[in-house]
């Protein structure tokens, strides 16, 4: 079995495991290629039978109009159920106020729309698209993690699963974290969309675009949110986006693969890490993502 | 490209998750970036232990508490990566980290003759059946780069270590800290001429999957008519009958990761439309051959829960995807970590093969019913 089918039968059996394990599971869904090669592999998963899990977007509101198109088309040719929940809306609910830094990102917010939603629909298991490969706290989490009722993830007492046998047994209330794509890297997944020709939203591939140059270097979308000064200079310059997340926290890479076959050969020459190269918020220190992972986050 | 599971293990400071650094740093598996932060955080040179060392906790106690996964690629392959504990506490968290991996990768300090904890992981790669070892004696760099120390080393392992069938056992000097003989080659160490850790890794062939096994099928579940299952060994070939106690089955179509196909091989994931699908149901197994059915066993258990007195007591047992439960005469206390043969009766049988005993395939988890936690893992050894 070579590397992909072994990812792939993988991915797929963590599918089914979930699908039979719980009663009511959702797949996360952002747009981004992650989420997008899940969807495909759950096709995989059930056919000649329609994916049994209804989609869920957990929408910040600051997402790229080419995210939403993809998506929308998505849902449409495949036939899918999609539930979207806002994020602007559970913090109204909370009052909390929106950010106010020159990139007010709505990111670190999305766990209160994804609590919000576990709660209104009654879900028990999340099936998300993280991967070992992205952060050090992700590489220490479970495939099947668990959530306590207040959505916590507790590092220190996680369920063992030994030769993969996943426990998904919960008490009302309270939910687990699904992650079949684990044991891919990027570069798994890219190599994957080429062998499968999954289609994905035009932002991974090279394009003209008017961008706001950072004192590091990092490339940001102009977008409405952003609070230019007056010394921000705008430059148009042809980039891709290595991650798709939201308008205000994404950096965009100066690049020129305009295929999968040269977004493969441009990670391959590739000296930095995706989410360095991509994810302002996640730069803000070593372990903001166990913080935000305790905290309810995907 | 092919993918191997590799685990390290040893006792604690022994310089796995250094080890584990070195060779993602010596195959250029570390972004810039991430290469910036360790360098650091180490003060000059990069803290290679800290690229594992994910968790809070585990950096204010400068220790590894929980398996860590790591990835990275040569030509050929693709590793996995598992850094598991050295500490006696954690040792089952070690045990679930090296269960699904193909090979070990010991630690041996040259500073010190080999340890209790050493011993420990040792014996639960036997109980495992990881029959792939390669035994590297680290800190070569402290103790002046001596070949005697590393005989020294050598044979105190090989003292405890117990022959098992298909083993194969590769010895290396190494120094993680100073790269010696991790990816690259040694300079320091001229009397010895073997592979480095990369290159013996790169050599090594995992037992081939049983794919002229007697054909067995367990079922995952039912959706939509259809049945959902995984091919444990053997080959479907739709022209077969299939068995089960007094039942039997025929399959009408076969996919595999959702293509139409008349073949399948060990651990595909296969959807079938069959003859019967009221007969069919999560949990089961079927074969070529009916299997055996089980309600008394022997379990091999690593305990992973709180300790327990002893006396009689009930838990969710699984088995693939079978559930059942399972009543335990526990014959005296059982303490996290512990390895104990524990006799237990299942509600209902369950279908197993001699075969797959012998191979050390009939693997369980225990679930506490109150809690949901997994409080057990085990290799079944023997059934009545």
């Amino acid at each position: 079995m070579d590397h992909l089918q072994y990812l792939e039968t993988e991915a797929i059996e963590i599918l089914r495991e979930t699908a039979f394990q719980f009663e009511r599971p959702v797949l996360l869904f952002s747009g981004g290629k992650d989420s997008i090669c899940m969807v495909h592999l759950a096709r995989l998963a059930f056919a000649p039978n329609p994916i049994p899990f209804t989609l869920l977007h957990i929408d910040t509101g600051h997402n790229f109009t080419e995210t939403l198109t993809f998506r929308d088309e998505l849902v449409h040719t495949m036939g899918l159920s999609i539930e979207v929940r806002s994020v602007a809306e559970a913090m109204r609910k909370r009052e909390i106020a929106e950010p106010k830094a020159k990139f007010p990102s709505r990111n670190a917010m999305q766990s209160f729309a994804l609590l919000d939603a576990i709660h209104e629909l009654n879900i028990d298991a999340c099936i998300g698209g993280g991967r070992r490969d992205e952060d050090k706290a992700r590489a220490k989490e479970r495939i099947f993690s668990f959530r306590d009722q207040e959505g916590t993830w507790n590092p220190l007492s996680q369920r063992p699963e030994p030769w993969n046998m996943l426990n998904g047994r919960i008490n009302p209330g309270e939910n687990v974290r699904v992650f079949p794509l684990s044991n891919w890297t990027e570069l798994d997944v890219w190599n994957y969309i080429q062998r499968e020709q999954i289609a994905l939203p035009s932002l991974y591939f090279a394009h003209e675009r008017l961008c706001l140059e950072l004192p590091d270097g990092a490339l940001m979308a102009y977008n409405p949110y952003v609070r230019l000064e007056s010394t921000d200079a705008l430059v148009e310059c042809s980039v891709r986006f290595r991650t798709i997340g939201d308008m205000t926290c994404t950096a965009a890479i100066p690049s020129r693969a305009s295929s999968v076959e040269e977004v493969i050969a441009e990670l391959n020459q590739s000296q930095i890490s995706e989410r360095g190269a991509t994810r302002l918020d996640d730069r803000i220190s070593e372990a903001g993502m166990e913080d935000r992972k305790r905290q309810g986050y995907f | 490209m092919r993918i191997l599971k590799v685990f390290t293990c040893g006792n604690v400071d022994d310089g796995k998750s250094t080890l584990l650094g070195r060779l993602l740093l010596d195959s250029d598996s570390i972004s810039v970036d991430i290469l910036h932060q360790l360098t650091e955080q180490g003060g000059g040179v990069p803290n290679l232990a800290l690229l594992t060392d994910g968790l809070r906790a585990e950096r204010s106690m400068g220790i590894t508490i929980d398996v860590a996964y790591k990835f990275f690629t040569t030509k050929h392959t693709k590793y996995i990566l598992v850094d598991t504990p050295g500490h006696q506490e954690y040792t089952r968290n070690m045990y679930a980290g090296a269960s699904a991996c193909e090979v070990a990768l010991v630690l041996i300090d040259a500073l010190k003759p080999i340890e209790a904890q050493t011993r420990k992981h040792l014996e639960i790669m036997e109980t495992l059946g990881i029959t792939h070892l390669i035994v590297a004696v680290n800190k070569m760099d402290a103790v002046g780069f001596e070949q005697a120390v590393f005989l020294e080393r050598q044979s105190e392992v090989k003292a405890v270590l117990n022959p098992q069938e298909n083993q194969h056992l590769h010895w290396i000097p190494i120094s993680a800290l100073a790269g010696e003989n991790v990816v690259k080659s040694t300079q320091a160490m001229t009397w010895y001429t073997g592979p480095s850790v990369i290159e013996c890794l790169e050599s090594i062939t995992p037992p081939t999957d049983m794919l002229n096994a007697m054909p067995l099928l367990e079922i995952q579940g039912i959706y939509g008519g259809t049945a959902y299952g995984k091919l444990l060994q053997g080959t479907i070939d739709i022209k077969k009958t299939w068995h089960r106690g007094t039942q039997t089955l025929e399959i009408k179509e076969c996919y595999v990761n959702g293509i139409p196909t008349a073949v399948a091989a060990p651990g595909d994931q296969v959807t079938l439309q069959v003859s019967d699908i009221n007969v069919v149901e999560r949990g089961q197994q079927w074969g070529v051959e009916a299997p055996l059915q089980c309600t008394e066993c022997t379990v091999e258990l690593c305990w992973m829960g709180a300790a327990m007195e002893p006396g009689t007591m009930e838990f969710i047992l699984r088995r693939g995807t079978a559930e059942r439960l399972a009543r335990i005469d526990l014959p005296k206390r059982i303490n996290p970590n512990d390895i104990q043969h524990i006799n237990m009766s299942l509600s209902a049988p369950i279908d197993v093969l001699i075969e797959r005993i012998v191979a050390k395939k009939e693997r369980i988890i225990l679930i506490d019913a109150q809690t949901n936690a997994t409080v057990a893992a085990g290799i079944i050894k023997s059934i009545a």
